[in-house]
């Protein structure tokens, strides 16, 4: 468990509330690829027809994060002082275990095969102010942002997973 | 690059080619493109059903962008229900992921010899086979063609069982609501044995200015979600403008027997809607207004009934126009198009009109299958749809175009079913106490529209120096004022023109609303993203080319200024109510089309003087660029 050694600041994902716009797709790729294109973009999201649910899937900065042991090169950190996941990306050699390793599907690959992760834009996530529901957030870090961001992403997966 | 690919269907072939900048900076993309392509990718006077007429899918210039509600994509096609030009807009995702997918346009010509999907995909396009998807409705093909191709993350326009019956009001249809409605798209679909289109995409769109873009987009993103009626968008859809227009009489009720519909109240209120029925907001791609309502209907006969929408004119058809006051009955039959690809406004108008010839004695309980017609009968309403989808009894008879439902009817019938000068159906507004809204939707392209030539700034009440600032011309705000009202539909057909040739939602334009997106918003993005140096006259300019350029498809089929007439019911004294007495009067009607006709540069006949076609350097037109 990290300890936490002062205020520490994270996203939290509400997908109850997403209307599925995707401009954060967007302005993250416009951002960090100075293109427009939603295959690279940091964050995704998922659309379910019937279900009239539309997902958000990016990286919450779990307090124990099932990406960082999975990767065989330590190319993940969980940071002390922020408490976010870090990923090393000169060191990173993208093989994939931690796109499988993680339960939230936040961490992509791109067409170019190049595996890439929200690093929260250095403190300023672009996408959080695009996103005009608040689906996608940027504040201090909850005793309970795990359980949070579990009814928000994780309790529609599990009713995908008994219903398949 | 911007790309056009032509998928020939009968040889299965498919042909790629660049769109030069020069054409770009013409007819930008979309809706304006479309123009292009079909009038130069069709012969005169050719069958909207054979395999001769392109269905073309364009998505709009700036669609895919980093740039607010530019998400949407445009169908063009020679209109199987009227044979005129026909053309539909629709929002969703289709669009941006045609252009990730690296093309602007797809062309598509021919009859498959069997049940067909296009997978469109990142620059390759496969045919594949679709028989397992035929029958199937709007909402199982998608769901089908994800499994199909195990990948939910495909984009797809499809139709249901209307467009494959070739019923002539058929959609195109994307996620559950996202359609292109009007002028039976989906029946050019049908002919085509063309099932669905699913597109997948991962190429990024390249941007000259990308910090320029950024910060053009957030500013304007900033400013319309502190607009009022960004807030008002975002809860309660356009269906507010059900009660507005219902409260200032200007809708149709009873096909056309009444302009206000007081029996509603407390019962098929918007506010009722919201509390009892509505789950959820959900939006197009790029969108930030979400102005989609996400519905389920929780009990009575209909409970579990679960879709999305309604706009504002399912209320007032499936509601006020049929005599309805249950939004259980609405919705359960609103829905049901839905899922038949059914286009809910034009089915909305026969529907009326089959009651209304039932009431008054012209329709027997034989012809209508021993179900009774009458006002807002639920079982007439609801077993309708199914007779289109059987081929069936009414169904059948409406199914095939107004004039020939008219002839299965008898001749009598006629007077009753209120279409434009185009054949098409009327909307059920009631434009004739509008002046230039009146003269911007009768003299749309593709038959009366309020998507091209409703200038809802009219009856705002907005003060003359603001509305004049707008439109840029001295403008009268009285709406029953017939001076300065032919410039003012003229700007408000440019101003719709230009978004849907960008990919534009006209809820984020001066169409919606004053305080919204007039020509210079999108001007900024353009030159953005190109790194162009457009001016304001020179996207007015391209805006006009594009309307001409659709009024030459149909001045090649031989259309003149009687096709710019309005239904006779227009000239005809409103019965009661506050507005009793108003009408078009025809002296002043024919004076405002000349006006408009010559601030055009079109003859008093209404066909675009040569002089006209060169200004706009279309005068040789068909050039067989692309």
């Amino acid at each position: 468990m990290a300890v936490q050694t002062k205020t520490q600041k994270n996203m939290t994902v509400n997908a109850k509330v997403c209307t599925g716009c995707r401009l954060c797709e967007l302005v993250c790729s416009l951002y960090k690829e100075k293109e427009t294109n939603p295959a690279k973009a940091r964050i995704h999201n998922e659309f379910y027809l019937m279900e009239g649910m539309r997902v958000p899937r990016v990286c919450i900065n779990c307090a124990n994060p099932a990406c960082v042991p999975s990767c065989p090169i330590d190319a993940l950190k969980k940071d002390k002082e922020t408490g976010w996941v870090v990923m090393d990306t000169k060191l990173c050699n993208d093989c994939q275990m931690c796109v499988s390793a993680c339960p939230y599907g936040a961490i992509r690959v791109t067409p170019d095969n190049d595996v890439i992760k929200c690093d929260l834009c250095g403190g300023d996530p672009q996408c959080v102010p695009m996103c005009e529901t608040q689906a996608i957030k940027f504040g201090e870090r909850q005793p309970q942002q795990v359980t949070h961001a579990r009814e928000g992403m994780k309790s529609f997966l599990d009713k995908e997973i008994t219903e398949a | 690059m911007r790309q056009i690919a032509y998928v020939d269907l009968t040889n299965r072939k498919v042909t790629v080619k660049p769109i030069p900048e020069d054409l770009q900076r013409m007819y930008l993309g979309g809706r304006g493109m479309g123009a292009y392509l079909l009038y130069n990718h069709s012969a005169k006077g050719i069958d909207p059903l054979s395999p001769e007429n392109p269905l073309i899918f364009s998505a709009g210039f700036l669609t895919g962008h980093f740039a607010n509600a530019m998400g949407r994509c445009h169908v063009t096609g020679k209109s199987p229900d009227t044979g005129k030009y026909g053309d539909s807009n629709f929002g969703g995702a289709v669009g941006p992921e045609l252009m990730y997918a690296g093309f602007q346009h797809v062309v598509i010509t021919g009859k498959a010899a069997k049940p067909t999907y296009l997978l469109i995909d990142n620059g390759q396009i496969q045919f594949r086979d679709a028989s397992k998807l035929w029958g199937l409705d709007t909402y199982e093909t998608q769901l089908r063609t994800w499994e199909d191709l195990q990948d939910p993350d495909v984009k797809i326009a499809c139709i249901g069982q209307a467009g494959e019956k070739l019923v002539r009001f058929a959609c195109i249809r994307h996620q559950m609501k996202r359609s292109a409605g009007r002028t039976g798209q989906g029946a050019i679909m049908g002919s085509k044995n063309l099932k669905a289109v699913a597109v997948r995409g991962s190429q990024g769109l390249t941007v000259k200015h990308p910090e320029k873009l950024m910060e053009i987009t957030k500013k304007q993103y900033e400013y319309v979600r502190r607009t009022k009626i960004f807030e008002i968008t975002k809860r309660w859809s356009n269906l507010f403008a059900w009660v507005v227009n219902n409260e200032r009489e200007g809708i149709v009720v009873r096909n056309h027997s009444a302009n206000f519909f007081p029996e509603g109240y407390g019962h098929i209120d918007v506010d009722i809607f919201l509390d009892k029925y509505s789950d959820k907001m959900l939006a197009c791609q790029q969108c930030a207004m979400h102005c989609q309502h996400r519905f389920t209907i929780k009990e009575g006969p209909f409970k579990g009934i679960t879709g999305e929408g309604p706009e504002w004119i399912a209320p007032v058809l499936f509601g006020a126009f049929a005599g309805n006051t249950e939004w259980d009955v609405a919705l359960a039959c609103f829905e049901k198009t839905n899922r038949y690809g059914i286009d809910s406004l034009t089915y909305g108008v026969y529907q009326g009109w089959l009651m209304d010839l039932y009431e008054r004695g012209l329709l027997s309980k034989e012809a209508t299958g021993g179900i009774p017609f009458n006002w807002g009968n639920p079982e007439a309403m609801f077993k309708l749809p199914d007779m289109i989808n059987e081929g069936k009894g009414l169904g059948k008879v409406i199914s095939d175009g107004s004039e020939e439902a008219i002839k299965r009817l008898g001749p009598e019938t006629a007077e009753f079913l209120i279409r434009c000068g185009r054949g098409l159906t009327n909307e059920p507004v009631n434009d004739r106490i509008l002046r230039a809204t009146c003269l911007g939707d009768q003299t749309s392209n593709r038959g009366n529209d309020h998507l091209r030539g409703r200038c809802n700034l009219e009856f705002m009440g907005l003060p003359a120096d603001v509305l004049s600032k707008i439109i840029g011309r001295p403008t009268n705000p009285d709406p029953y004022a017939w001076d300065t009202k032919a410039f003012f539909a003229i700007w408000q057909q440019h101003l719709n023109t230009m978004s849907d040739a960008l990919g534009l939602c006209k809820f984020w334009t001066q169409w919606f609303a004053p305080d919204l997106f007039g020509f210079e918003q999108p001007l900024e993005v353009i030159n953005a993203v190109t790194g162009w140096d457009m001016t304001k006259e020179e996207l007015w300019q391209a805006s006009e080319r594009i309307w001409n350029m659709e009024k030459m498809f149909n001045v090649r089929d031989g259309e003149d200024r009687r096709n710019d007439t309005p239904p006779k019911i227009f000239f005809e004294p409103i019965k009661e109510g506050a507005r009793k007495g108003l009408c078009l009067e025809p002296d002043k009607w024919n004076a405002l089309l000349d006006e408009y006709y010559d601030l055009r540069g079109w003859s008093r006949n209404g066909i675009p003087k040569p002089e006209t076609l060169r200004r706009l350097k279309m005068d040789k037109e068909p050039t067989h660029l692309l």
